[in-house]
């Protein structure tokens, strides 16, 4: 049976500083049937939907102005009293360096995707979301997914939980040709390369 | 939300079971298929307004950066020649302008070495927007950088010399 993702009535928020971007990516999303796409240019904007709104998924710009997505990000999953606090979060950059990358996952990030965004690119990201939650963790220096992605078994050859699945995701034929390698860093992370 | 899964001192890991995941999973969702082809539909609807904005944005660029001399300093006309050179990047590939988004990429990236603190070489950036205007022409606004490897090979050893430009002294 094929898996499918079922986006209807659920709230998504755009947030981008390019309208033509935004336009792109509601375009896409709504390809895939969603019919709630919330857009914001500014993180002002942002934070104002994330106030009034239930929303399901964030989509956002690295270099949202004026904070940034890092900064939101943080801000987001740092605010105990935020009922969003754990919503998937996606940011998305033409900026795909190692240093970027890490910092996404670091400051709670889900999943970072490289622009320019294919169809593919986004679908593929949107359902690993869905289907592989990742749990949370709550501690004194972090709050957000486990930062431990892609489940390789421990350091030090531990061994691998129980229940632990590997995440599988098409291979990249469209623009977003880093993509593969932005997720493998957060993969790093569960074998202590990072 | 679950209860912890596992708690120590002071960490607690839980899943916290989403808007997000519980919606997603509803039956009557779209198989990839499906999806991919209501995205292109809906891709193909907003392409004939990509062309006029896109148009706009390079004026918009050479207006930004056509008065700006050699050695000069990151500005608000380069800041505003950055936000170009990025919306347009993050757009021309799934628009099918993968040259557009190369070029506009480089272009990026020299700004950024001038906000960096190297010197600004308005021969290059002239190059660059120049190029802009060219490869959203036929025949080559469908290309992929694959496809004009001289023209991207200079663009790139143009790209090279601005990174090691030595910043300018205080």
């Amino acid at each position: 049976m094929k898996t499918t993702v079922n986006l209807r009535d659920l709230t998504i928020l755009v947030a981008d500083p390019s309208s033509y971007t935004r336009r792109v990516i509601n375009g896409m999303l709504r390809g895939f049937g969603a019919n709630k796409v919330v857009e914001v240019e500014q993180s002002t904007g942002l934070f104002q939907a994330l106030s009034t709104q239930k929303i399901g998924i964030l989509l956002c710009d690295l270099n949202l102005p004026p904070h940034g997505g890092l900064e939101l990000t943080r801000a987001i999953r740092g605010n105990a009293d935020n009922e969003n606090r754990t919503m998937p979060i996606l940011l998305m950059t033409s900026n795909t360096s190692e240093k970027i990358v890490k910092s996404a996952r670091d400051v709670g990030a889900n999943m970072v995707v490289a622009k320019p965004m294919s169809p593919n690119s986004l679908y593929d990201r949107l359902s690993w979301m869905a289907f592989h939650p990742r749990a949370f963790v709550d501690s004194p220096n972090y709050f957000g997914p486990d930062r431990r992605f892609k489940i390789e078994g421990f350091p030090g050859g531990v061994g691998r939980r129980k229940g632990d699945q590997v995440v599988n995701v098409s291979e990249e034929t469209g623009p977003a040709l880093a993509q593969n390698d932005i997720d493998s860093l957060f993969t790093a992370a569960r074998s202590g390369q990072t | 939300m679950s209860p912890p899964k596992s708690t120590t001192q002071d960490v607690a890991i839980f899943f916290p079971d989403t808007r997000f995941e519980r919606m997603a999973r509803r039956s009557g969702g779209l198989t990839r298929e499906e999806a991919m082809k209501g995205a292109q539909q809906q891709l193909d609807q907003i392409k004939p307004d990509f062309e006029p904005w896109l148009e706009k944005q390079l004026q918009d660029l050479r207006l930004a950066l056509g008065g700006l001399n050699d050695g000069a300093a990151f500005s608000l006309p380069m800041d505003t020649g950055q936000r170009i050179c990025a919306e347009v990047q993050d757009t021309g590939t799934t628009m099918g302008f993968s040259l557009v988004t190369f070029v506009a990429n480089a272009l990026y990236e020299i700004l950024e070495t001038v906000k960096a603190g190297a010197p600004y070489d308005k021969d290059m950036v002239t190059c660059h927007v120049d190029a802009l205007f060219f490869v959203v022409r036929e025949p080559y606004r469908n290309m992929s950088p694959d496809d004009v490897p001289e023209l991207t090979a200079g663009l790139r050893r143009l790209a090279d010399i601005a990174s090691i430009s030595p910043a300018k002294d205080e």
